[in-house]
Formats: structure tokens, C-alpha cells, sequence
């Protein structure tokens, strides 16, 4: 009489147990599954936050101080005109309150490559690195662009383009 | 010669069987009792570890998936927007090379590599040329090497003629491996042509 009346709560104790297991297998499977996927999105926000950078330093590329226009051929996409550019840094001082004091842009030719030369307005066109402020940068956003500029051979001027590349670093966002 | 028992022997006989039978019967019964009592006392004992093998089963399937499914995988190919904005750059790049007295620039030799043209003013094969200056300007952007962040790369150029695709060159430095990010560009010179680099990490 006794064994029987315990053999019911052995059942429940036998079955209580089994659900506590199954729960927790799943409660692993759907974890393990959890950490799989957000390490994915970890890596798409990555993405997402270089994509954005070269973006913002595309858009200073593009802004109609650096940009190339009409004199260099119009369509030309991720052109920067070097000669406004050496032109823009002769009158930088005018721009000091218009980028904020943390912002500085830093053109630079990579190929064909030659050895680093600052640009100043007495060594251009012999020089492949225009610092605008002079300033050395640190927290930069970068991306490549066409450096152009207007060249003289033998009499005859042409668009000249090289490959380059446009270092910006700045506090608050344009 | 027959003996004739008597009657007090004959029911002494019948009472020794009697209890031998008994005495093996309660035995038998005691038996059983026993056996069933361990039996219900190893029954518990018995489902527990039946379920813990049916666990242990369903973890090993599921590790031999999770295998194949990893193992299976094809490697990761982004797409990636410096490398597009490398191509744009870079076909705007002003070569030595001149055609009917106009300088080229690499977007303009690659139809002039289609039908396999020369540099007028080097006598220059226009298709190696173009290929050196590519292979140096991603060789001066991303430095690939065995023990640089960027391990190889890869350039192919596509003329589209209708549905028909034809590669106009095709350029790579070191081995690939499962992970890539890709660039392309698109651009109409006459014809359409599209441009990948894709560079392997």
C-alpha cells in the first residue's frame, strides 16, 4: 500500500525532472543560436561605420572647394582639383571658423608614387602632399580620389589626373 | 513381496509431501516478491538513463550538422565601397600613352586593348601597359603580401556585348582565400564594360 501510493510521486519526480532537462538543452541550443547571429550584426555595423566615413570624406571631395567642375571635364566622379586646393590653402586663414579649429584636410597622391613633398604655394606643382592647415591629423576618415590638375607639356595643356587620396579629420560632423 | 503401509504411515507420507510442496511453493513466491520489488526499484534507475542516452544522441546529431553546416560554408564576399571608389579613381589616371594625339587615360585604353592597339608615341602595347599601371596603382593603394592585411588580389575587365560577357584582361597577385570584398564599376565607351577588383583578407 505503501509502494503505491509513492509510485505516483516517483512518476512526477521522474517527469519534472525530464522537462527541467529539455528546458535547459533548449535554452542552450537557442543561446548558442543567439551568439552565432549577433556576431554577424557586429560585423555588419562595422561595415556600416567604415562605409559611413568614407562617405563623409567623400562628401568634403565632392563640396565645391575641392571638387573638379567644369574646368577638369565635367563627369568626372571622386575628383579633387589640386590647383583650388593649393589656392584654397594661400587664403585658409578666411576658412579658419568655417570647418572648426579640430578639422583638417590632407590631400595625397599615391601613384604614380614618389617620395612625400609638402606642397607649399613655391614648390607646386613639384610636390604630392597638400596639408590645408598644416596641421597633423589624428582620428581620420579616409578615401580614395582623382587628383587633378591642369599641366603644361611642350605648349600644350591637358588635365593631368593622379590617383589620391583624401585624409579628413574632424570633431563635429558636417 | 508387497509391504502394506498402514494408515498412520500413509498420512504421515501424504503430510511430508504436502509441506515439501508448500514449503517450495512459499519459496517460489518469496522469489518473485523479490525480484519484482528490485525490478520496480531499478525501473527508475533504468528510464534515467535511457533519457540521458537520447540526449546524448540528439547532441551528437547535432554537432555533426552544425558541422557540415560550417564546414560547408562559402567564404564571406562583401561588397565594398572604397574599393568602389579605387576603380573610379583609378580609371581617371592620365597615362604616358597617346592615341592620335590625345594622352589616354586608363578608362580610354581599354577599348584601345580590345582591338589589341599600341602607344603611338612609346609603341607601347597598350594591354601590358595598362595592366602596369593597375597592378602598381593596388600594389601603392593596398600593399598585398603574404603578411599584409590585404593577402591578394584580383582584376578582371568585362566587355558586354548584348548578353555576351567577354574579359578584356584579367589580372591577380598572390592566392586567393575564403575571404573577399569586391568592388566594380561600370562605364560606356562605345561599348559597356565593367571593371571588379576584388581583394582577398
Amino acid at each position: 500500500m505503501v509502494i503505491r501510493n509513492k509510485f505516483g510521486q516517483l512518476k512526477i519526480q521522474q517527469m519534472a525532472f525530464m522537462l527541467i532537462a529539455v528546458t535547459l538543452f533548449f535554452v542552450l541550443v537557442g543561446m548558442f543560436v543567439l551568439v552565432y547571429k549577433f556576431s554577424d550584426i557586429k560585423n555588419q555595423a562595422n561595415t556600416l561605420r567604415e562605409q559611413n566615413a568614407m562617405l563623409l570624406a567623400t562628401k568634403i571631395a565632392n563640396s565645391p572647394e575641392f571638387s573638379c567642375g567644369m574646368a577638369l571635364g565635367s563627369g568626372k566622379t571622386n575628383c579633387v582639383d589640386a590647383d583650388k586646393i593649393i589656392a584654397l590653402k594661400n587664403n585658409i586663414k578666411k576658412y579658419e571658423d568655417f570647418w572648426g579649429s579640430n578639422t583638417n584636410v590632407v590631400v595625397k597622391t599615391i601613384y604614380p608614387k614618389e617620395k612625400e613633398k609638402e606642397c607649399t604655394f613655391a614648390n607646386y606643382p613639384d610636390c604630392n602632399v597638400i596639408n590645408l592647415l598644416g596641421k597633423n591629423i589624428s582620428g581620420t576618415y579616409s578615401n580614395f580620389v582623382s587628383v587633378c590638375k591642369k599641366e603644361n607639356e611642350n605648349g600644350i595643356i591637358y588635365d593631368k589626373c593622379e590617383l589620391g587620396r583624401i585624409i579628413v579629420s574632424y570633431e563635429n560632423q558636417f | 513381496m508387497k509391504i502394506k503401509k498402514s494408515g498412520q504411515e500413509k498420512d504421515l507420507w501424504t503430510n511430508h509431501h504436502v509441506d515439501f510442496f508448500q514449503k517450495k511453493k512459499a519459496q517460489e513466491e518469496k522469489i518473485s516478491k523479490r525480484n519484482l520489488s528490485s525490478l520496480s526499484r531499478k525501473s527508475g534507475q533504468e528510464e534515467m538513463v535511457g533519457f540521458v542516452l537520447i540526449m546524448i544522441l540528439v547532441m551528437v546529431i547535432l554537432l555533426i550538422v552544425l558541422g557540415f553546416v560550417l564546414t560547408g560554408k562559402k567564404g564571406i564576399e562583401e561588397k565594398d565601397y572604397q574599393l568602389d571608389s579605387f576603380l573610379e579613381s583609378a580609371l581617371q589616371i592620365t597615362t604616358n600613352c597617346s592615341m592620335n594625339g590625345k594622352i589616354l587615360t586608363l578608362k580610354d585604353m581599354v577599348p584601345q586593348c580590345v582591338t589589341k592597339q599600341k602607344c603611338e608615341n612609346t609603341n607601347e602595347d597598350i594591354c601590358k601597359r595598362m595592366e602596369t599601371i593597375f597592378r602598381g596603382a593596388i600594389n601603392q593603394s593596398f600593399n598585398p603580401g603574404k603578411e599584409s592585411y590585404v593577402k591578394s588580389f584580383s582584376l578582371n575587365i568585362y566587355k558586354i556585348d548584348g548578353e555576351q560577357k567577354e574579359t578584356v584582361t584579367s589580372i591577380s597577385e598572390g592566392s586567393q582565400t575564403k575571404t573577399s570584398r569586391v568592388g566594380w564599376s561600370e562605364f560606356i565607351k562605345g561599348k559597356n564594360y565593367q571593371i571588379y577588383l576584388k581583394n582577398y583578407y
